[in-house]
C-alpha cells in the first residue's frame, strides 16, 4: 500500500514537474515567438518597387491630338474606350457624331500639381482641340494634363507588382466580398476558426483530398509573411500560435488591411501581382473604389487560385467562381439578391491590356546609375520610390523608330556594313535635349538593348571630328568681340591650304579630303564646307589653350589634350558631352544644367527630391548667335544640306561630323528649341566609309522632321548683333547687282560699310533671291518660310585628317584679307 | 490673360517677393498709366497655342509669387518654359523670383535669357527687365553695374521713377 502511494506520489511529482518544466518551456517558448512575431510583424515592409514615370502629356487649346498620339497615349495609360457617355475613371468616349471626346481622367498625385479625378471634353476641330471644358462644373479650361505615364520599375531579384493601399481606399463591399470567399468569422475569432478547420477536415476526408481549407485570414496572413508553403503539423501548429499572437496584438482591420496589400493575386508575364489595389488595375483597369460588385467578386473569387480563375484567361471559371461568391455574400446578407442578380450578368473576359515594356531602357539604366550612387542599397527596388523624370514618350517612341529603321535602311543600301554576329552590328545613338530647360527629352544608347546595354550616349568616347570645328571658331569670334580687329568676322577670309604646324618639336600638317583646297575662303564657307585646313589655321592664330577652355566653358569633360589635332575633333568626348555644348549654343550661350528627373516622392506621397532650373552664362550671347547663324549656312549650303534635300524645312542650324578613319559620323543640330545629337559607328572602331552626312544626318533629319511638327520658329537676334546683306563673293554690303548675297551677322559696328564694287550695273546678272538664313525677329509664322535654293550642291564633308602628311613651306605672308 | 499682360506687366518689385502693381506708383495726370501707354502687348498679337498656354502658366505663377507661394510660382514659371521656351515672361518672372530668394546670379541669367527674347521694341518690358538688372547689382553692392543698368532703364522707359530715384541715391563712383 505504502509502495503503491509512493508510487503514485512519485508519479504525481513527476508528472508535475514535468508538466510545471513544460509550461515554463512552453511559455518561454510562447513568449520568445510572440516577441519574434511582433517584431516581424511590426517592422514588416513591403518590397514595392520604385516607379519611374515620363513626363505628363498637357492638353490645351490648340494642340494636334495626332501629332501627339493621344488616343495611342490614354491606350498606354490604360484607359478604356466606352461606346457611350464616361461614367467611370479611365474611360474615354469618342462621339463619333459631334467629333468630341470626353475623358474621365484618373486623378493624378504629380508633384506639384496633384489633381484630383475629373471629367473633361475635348472638342475638336481639324484634328486640334478648339475647346477643352471641365465637365463638372462646365467651365473652359486652359490646360489639363494627363497622368504620367510609367517608364518602367525597379525591382528585386523577384518582380512583385505591389501597390499598398490603406483600408479605407478599399471599398466595404470588396472587404465583404473577400471576407465571403475566405473567411466569413474573420470577426468572431480570435485567429483560428475550429469550426472551420473541423468542417475543412470532415470534407477533405469524404473527397479523400484536399478540396477546403481551414485557414482564416490570419493564418493566411502569417504564413505569407513569415511561413513555408510546406503542409506539416509542425507548421501548421507555429501558423497557429503565431496567428493567435497577432490577434491579440493587432486589431481586426490592421490585420485586414495588411491581407489586402499581402494577398498574391495572379501574373502579368514575368511579374506576380501582389494585393488587391494591382489586381484591380490589371484584370479590370481600375482602382479598387471603381469595381462593380460583380468584379469585387471575380477578384474576392480569385484569392482560392488566382491563375485558375484569372478572368482574362479563363473567363467561364471565373464566372461559376464569382457567381459562387455573389451566392455566398447574399446568404450572408452583404448585398441583396436583386444586386447579386444583375452582378451575374456583368461580362467577364480578357481586356485589352498594353504589353508593358520598358521604350526607354538606356535612359532607365542612366538615371539609376545616378540613383544608386546616392541612395542606400535597395531603396530603388523595396522603398517605393515614384521618380518622375522629364522623358517625353513621344519622342522616345520617335527616336527608337528612327534609329531602327534607319540602321537597317543603311545595311540595305551599304550591304558592307552588315554583321552576322549580333554584338558586332552597326550601331547608332541619339539624344534630344531642350536647350532652355536641359530637359532631356529623348536618349537611345544603342540599337538593342537586349543585345548590348553599353549606352553609347553616355559611354562611348569617340572622335568627334568635325563636329568639334565649331568650337575653333567659337573662340576666334570671342576673339574678334574682345579684340575687334576684324580677323574673325563671317565674311574674313582664311587660306585654306596646306601648311605645317610645328609645336613641342613636333609637326602637323592637317590635310583637306582628298587633298584639295580651295584657297581664300571666307569663315563661313570653311564652316559650311568643314575645311580643315582653314579651320587648323584659325585655331593656329586663336591659339590652342583659347580653343581648349572654349571647349571646357562648353560642357565638354573628357581630357583634351592641347595638340593641334585637337581642333579637328581628336579628343575622344561622348555624344552627351556634345549635346551639352551644343545645348549652350543653341541657347544663347547660356548653359542649363541637364536634368532627367524633375522630382522623386516616397511611396506615399512626400518629397524626397525636386530639382529646379538652374543656368550659367558661358558663351556671350552674341558669339552664341554669330556661331549659329554660321551653322544655319552649314544647313543651308553646306555639309548639312542634305536634311533640306530630304524635307526638313525648319530654322535650324547644325553641323556633320566624320574621323580621318570614317569610324565615327556624327550630326549634330538644333532648331530654336530642340537639339539633337545622332552618332553612328561600329563599337570596334571599323570604317563605316561613310561621312556623317550620309551616316548619321538622315537618321537627325527622320528625328527632327516628327519631332519638331507643328513648330516654326526662328533664333532670335541678340541686340549686339546686326543683320546685313552682303555679296558672298567679296563680302562687302551688297548692292542691287550683287549675284550672290546673303545676309550675314556682323557685331553691331563691325559689320562692313563698304558697298561691293565690283558688280556693276553694266554688266547686271539676273539677280537671285536674298538667302536668309531663317533668323528673324519676328513672331512665329504659322508654316515655316520658304527658302531660296541653295545656289551651289552641297559636297561631301570632309573627314577630320589628323596624320601627319609631307611637310608644308610655313607660311610667309599674311592669309588675312580683312574686310 | 492678354490684360494681365497688357497692364500688369511693369511692376514694382520688393525683395520680399511682393508684386506691387506699377500702375499705382505711375499714374499720370491724365489718368492713364505708364505701361498702358507703353505696353507692346496692348496691340494684337497673334499667339501660338503654345504660347496661350504658356501665358497662362505665367498667369498662375505671377499669382503664386503675389501671395508669396514661391515654390509654386517656381513650378508653373517652368511649365511656362517648358511649354514655350521661346516666350520670354517665364524667365522675367524666373529672374524676379530668383532674386526675392537671394539666387543673385541666377537672377541675372534668367534676366538676361529674357532680354535676349524680348524684341527690341519691347521697350516696357526691357525697362523692366534693365531695372531689376540694376536693384539685383545694388543689392549686392556693385553700384558701377547698377548705375549701368539703371541709365540702360532710362533709355527703355525715360520716366521709370524707379531709375530716376535709384541714380539719384546710389553714391558716386567717386565716394565708394
Amino acid at each position: 500500500m505504502d509502495m503503491q502511494r509512493i508510487f503514485w506520489s512519485l508519479t504525481g511529482c513527476i508528472f508535475l514537474g514535468l508538466l510545471g518544466t513544460a509550461s515554463v518551456l512552453g511559455w518561454q517558448f510562447y513568449h520568445k515567438l510572440e516577441h519574434e512575431v511582433v517584431r516581424r510583424f511590426s517592422d514588416h515592409r513591403w518590397a514595392v518597387p520604385s516607379k519611374v514615370y515620363a513626363r505628363p502629356l498637357l492638353l490645351y487649346p490648340g494642340l494636334n491630338i495626332e501629332e501627339v498620339a493621344l488616343f495611342d497615349q490614354l491606350a498606354r495609360l490604360d484607359y478604356r474606350q466606352v461606346e457611350s457617355p464616361i461614367r467611370a475613371r479611365g474611360d474615354y468616349w469618342l462621339n463619333a457624331k459631334t467629333g468630341e471626346v470626353q475623358i474621365f481622367l484618373r486623378e493624378s498625385t504629380y508633384p506639384g500639381r496633384p489633381r484630383a479625378a475629373r471629367r473633361i471634353l475635348l472638342s475638336i476641330g481639324q484634328g486640334r482641340i478648339e475647346r477643352l471644358i471641365d465637365l463638372d462644373d462646365q467651365t473652359e479650361i486652359h490646360a489639363i494634363e494627363t497622368e504620367p505615364e510609367i517608364i518602367t520599375r525597379f525591382y528585386a531579384q523577384a518582380w512583385e507588382e505591389r501597390r499598398v493601399v490603406k483600408l479605407y481606399e478599399v471599398p466595404s463591399l470588396l472587404v465583404k466580398a473577400v471576407l465571403a470567399a475566405e473567411d466569413q468569422h474573420f470577426f468572431e475569432h480570435n485567429g483560428v476558426d475550429l469550426w472551420r478547420i473541423l468542417g475543412a477536415a470532415w470534407a477533405n476526408l469524404r473527397a479523400g483530398r484536399t478540396v477546403q481549407g481551414g485557414s482564416t485570414l490570419t493564418q493566411q496572413l502569417i504564413k505569407n509573411f513569415f511561413l513555408s508553403q510546406e503542409r506539416t503539423l509542425e507548421r501548421k501548429l507555429t501558423e497557429i500560435c503565431m496567428a493567435v499572437i497577432v490577434e491579440n496584438h493587432y486589431s481586426k482591420l490592421q490585420i485586414l488591411e495588411n491581407y489586402l496589400n499581402e494577398i498574391y493575386l495572379g501574373q502579368r508575364g514575368a511579374k506576380s501581382l501582389f494585393g488587391i489595389w494591382e489586381a484591380a488595375r490589371f484584370y479590370f483597369g481600375k482602382a479598387p473604389r471603381d469595381l462593380t460588385v460583380g468584379e469585387m467578386a471575380v477578384l474576392a473569387g480569385m484569392i482560392k487560385a488566382p491563375n485558375r480563375y484569372a478572368p482574362n484567361r479563363h473567363p467561364e471559371r471565373a464566372i461559376r467562381r464569382r457567381n459562387h461568391i455573389l451566392q455566398r455574400m447574399t446568404e450572408l446578407g452583404a448585398i441583396p439578391k436583386e444586386e447579386a442578380y444583375a452582378a451575374r450578368h456583368e461580362e467577364v473576359g480578357p481586356r485589352a491590356i498594353q504589353p508593358e515594356r520598358n521604350t526607354a531602357p538606356y535612359f532607365v539604366d542612366f538615371i539609376r546609375k545616378e540613383l544608386e550612387e546616392r541612395y542606400p542599397a535597395g531603396t530603388l527596388t523595396k522603398a517605393g520610390l515614384n521618380i518622375f523624370t522629364v522623358l517625353d514618350m513621344r519622342l522616345q517612341q520617335i527616336a527608337r523608330e528612327v534609329i531602327q529603321a534607319g540602321l537597317t535602311e543603311l545595311e540595305e543600301k551599304h550591304p558592307r556594313l552588315k554583321r552576322e554576329i549580333p554584338d558586332e552590328r552597326l550601331q547608332a545613338c541619339l539624344i534630344a535635349i531642350q536647350p532652355q530647360t536641359g530637359h532631356i527629352l529623348a536618349l537611345v544608347g544603342g540599337r538593342d538593348y537586349q543585345v548590348s546595354q553599353f549606352n553609347r550616349v553616355v559611354q562611348a568616347h569617340r572622335q568627334p571630328g568635325s563636329i568639334f570645328k565649331p568650337v575653333v571658331f567659337l573662340a576666334a569670334l570671342e576673339r574678334e568681340r574682345q579684340q575687334k580687329d576684324g580677323w574673325f568676322l563671317p565674311t574674313s577670309l582664311v587660306n585654306d591650304a596646306p601648311f605645317s604646324w610645328f609645336y613641342e618639336d613636333k609637326e602637323w600638317s592637317p590635310r583637306n579630303y582628298k587633298n584639295r583646297y580651295l584657297g581664300l575662303v571666307s569663315l563661313r564657307k570653311a564652316l559650311a564646307k568643314s575645311l580643315n585646313a582653314a579651320t587648323a589655321r584659325i585655331a593656329q592664330e586663336v591659339g590652342l589653350e583659347p580653343a581648349r577652355q572654349m571647349a571646357v566653358r562648353l560642357g565638354f569633360t573628357s581630357p583634351l589634350p592641347a595638340y593641334p589635332s585637337l581642333a579637328l575633333g581628336a579628343a575622344e568626348v561622348t555624344p552627351f558631352e556634345v549635346a551639352l555644348a551644343y545645348s549652350t549654343l543653341a541657347n544663347q550661350g547660356i548653359a542649363t544644367l541637364p536634368e532627367t528627373i524633375k522630382w522623386i516622392t516616397s511611396r506615399t506621397g512626400e518629397m524626397i527630391e525636386q530639382r529646379q532650373m538652374t543656368v550659367e552664362q558661358r558663351i556671350h550671347p552674341d558669339d552664341a548667335y554669330v556661331l549659329t547663324h554660321l551653322l544655319e549656312g552649314v544647313m543651308e549650303q553646306g555639309t548639312g544640306a542634305g536634311a533640306r534635300r530630304r524635307g526638313f524645312v525648319r530654322p535650324a542650324a547644325g553641323k556633320t561630323g566624320t574621323t580621318n578613319d570614317y569610324g565615327d559620323a556624327w550630326f549634330v543640330g538644333y532648331t530654336p528649341d530642340l537639339l539633337t545629337v545622332v552618332w553612328v559607328g561600329f563599337d570596334r572602331r571599323t570604317s563605316l566609309e561613310l561621312s556623317g552626312a550620309q551616316a548619321a544626318l538622315p537618321l537627325w533629319t527622320e528625328f527632327m522632321k516628327r519631332a519638331t511638327a507643328g513648330t516654326a520658329a526662328a533664333f532670335a537676334v541678340p541686340p549686339g548683333v546686326t543683320l546685313v546683306a552682303v555679296d558672298q563673293e567679296t563680302g562687302l554690303r551688297a548692292t542691287p547687282s550683287c549675284p550672290q548675297a546673303i545676309q550675314e551677322a556682323f557685331p553691331k559696328g563691325q559689320e562692313p560699310i563698304l558697298a561691293c564694287p565690283y558688280h556693276t550695273p553694266a554688266a547686271r546678272p539676273p539677280r537671285p533671291p536674298v538667302r536668309t538664313p531663317a533668323s528673324a525677329r519676328q513672331r512665329p509664322a504659322a508654316q515655316p518660310p520658304a527658302r531660296a535654293a541653295a545656289t551651289f550642291p552641297p559636297e561631301s564633308e570632309q573627314p577630320s585628317a589628323i596624320e601627319t602628311p609631307a611637310p608644308q613651306p610655313k607660311r610667309s605672308k599674311p592669309w588675312w584679307k580683312i574686310f | 490673360m492678354l490684360l494681365l499682360l497688357t497692364y500688369s506687366c511693369p511692376v514694382a518689385y520688393a525683395q520680399d517677393g511682393s508684386l506691387e502693381n506699377l500702375s499705382s506708383t505711375t499714374e499720370q495726370n491724365d489718368g492713364t498709366t505708364e505701361e498702358q501707354e507703353n505696353s507692346p502687348l496692348s496691340e494684337q498679337v497673334e499667339f501660338s497655342p503654345q504660347e496661350r498656354v504658356a501665358l497662362y502658366f505665367v498667369e498662375q505663377g505671377q499669382a503664386a509669387l503675389s501671395q508669396k507661394d514661391f515654390e509654386p510660382a517656381r513650378i508653373f514659371f517652368e511649365r511656362a518654359i517648358e511649354a514655350a521656351p521661346l516666350q520670354p515672361y517665364g524667365y522675367y518672372f524666373l529672374g524676379r523670383l530668383a532674386f526675392t530668394l537671394d539666387e543673385a546670379d541666377q537672377a541675372l541669367v534668367f534676366l538676361l535669357k529674357a532680354e535676349l527674347l524680348f524684341s527690341e521694341e519691347n521697350d516696357a518690358w526691357l525697362g523692366e527687365i534693365t531695372c531689376l538688372q540694376g536693384a539685383i547689382h545694388e543689392a549686392a553692392g556693385d553700384y558701377e553695374d547698377a548705375r549701368l543698368n539703371y541709365r540702360r532703364c532710362l533709355d527703355f522707359s525715360p520716366q521709370s521713377l524707379r531709375a530716376i530715384s535709384a541714380l539719384a541715391r546710389l553714391p558716386d563712383a567717386g565716394e565708394r
